[in-house]
């Protein structure tokens, strides 16, 4: 076999793998619809994890300071409930 | 002689005729004057109230804004009927006028108690959010200090706190419940005797809740001064926070 001849069948080779190639490629774009279509993709949407609850400061200082304040609130609800029994009479 | 006798008969005569007008006119001033102050006591209360109401932290708007319109309400029938005593002109008119301030309105009997009952729960629940604020600052120093001492009497303490502080909330959200739709009984007897006994039941929960936040501030104190010597006992000549 000449060396022209390899050359033409290398070349009728590679029409022929194009074809074929070519015909499967229209295959799958003219008679599966689906698959031309994009595959919807489901995200997991992760949960968002609970609020951590603010401590903030956990001095001495600090928690002193805000039972200040309950001592005042508590106070002040006594004579709340003072005023409604002044009411309820 | 006959001149005397007929201005004596004439003075005597004029004197039972303008006794009893110039009684009444006096009376009808002094019931004006009477029912006018009562009208300031409870517009100046209602005012109070309303401030309060406004201010209510935990409350949310919705609920505030149908009490709010309801002290506006019984605002403005106190200003009418203060207009309409002010006119009045004989005494039992002003009588039975006066005598509906009380009876129809029932400020004191029923509107005050009922909305200082949800300012005070308003108030409770306040003061539970600070003291579950504390709760956790002192949690957060309990469990550090787990892993170096016994803290299992701090522990019963904080979890006896959060306990409290869930009851406390729950008793003011059902006084507020409780008591958020009452009417005026209008002098329906059987109405008025439900209406007291609502606002008693909700005065009763809010006393529980006040107990609960009294024993709630009492384990706090109990828990830091614990925190305090335990803090001390680890680390030596110091009261260092854990942060």
């Amino acid at each position: 076999m000449s060396t022209s001849q390899i050359i033409i069948w290398i070349i009728v080779a590679i029409l022929v793998i194009t074809g074929i190639w070519g015909l499967w490629w229209y295959a799958s774009i003219r008679d599966i619809p689906e698959r031309a279509k994009p595959i919807p993709v489901t995200v997991q949407k992760k949960t968002p994890p609970p609020a951590k609850p603010v401590i903030g400061d956990t001095s001495d200082k600090a928690i002193d300071s805000v039972l200040t304040t309950i001592d005042a609130q508590i106070k002040a609800l006594n004579t709340d409930t003072a005023g409604i029994d002044q009411n309820l009479k | 002689m006959n001149k005397k006798i007929i201005l004596v008969t004439a003075i005597a005569l004029a004197t039972f005729v303008a006794i009893p007008i110039f009684a009444q006119t006096e009376s009808l001033s002094k019931i004006i004057a009477t029912a006018d102050k009562l009208i300031a006591q409870r517009v100046l209360s209602l005012n109070n109230l309303s401030t309060r109401i406004t201010n209510a932290k935990k409350i949310t708007d919705e609920q505030k804004k149908p009490l709010l319109s309801s002290i506006q309400n019984q605002i403005t029938q106190l200003n009418n009927l203060k207009a309409k005593i002010d006119a009045d002109k004989d005494v039992a008119t002003a009588k039975a006028d006066t005598k509906s301030i009380a009876d129809s309105l029932r400020i004191y009997a029923l509107i005050m108690p009922q909305i200082q009952i949800i300012g005070a729960s308003d108030r409770v629940m306040a003061t539970a959010e600070n003291l579950a604020r504390v709760q956790l600052k002192m949690q957060a120093r309990i469990d550090v200090l787990k892993t170096k001492t016994d803290t299992t009497a701090l522990q019963q303490y904080s979890d006896d706190l959060k306990a409290k502080i869930a009851d406390a909330n729950a008793q003011a959200v059902a006084a507020i419940t409780e008591v958020s739709n009452l009417v005026p009984d209008n002098g329906v007897k059987t109405v008025q005797q439900s209406n007291t006994a609502t606002l008693k039941s909700a005065r009763n929960k809010l006393k529980i809740a006040t107990e609960d936040l009294t024993a709630a501030r009492k384990d706090a104190g109990n828990i830091l001064k614990a925190l305090k010597e335990a803090t001390k006992k680890i680390i030596p000549g110091t009261t260092k926070p854990t942060k």
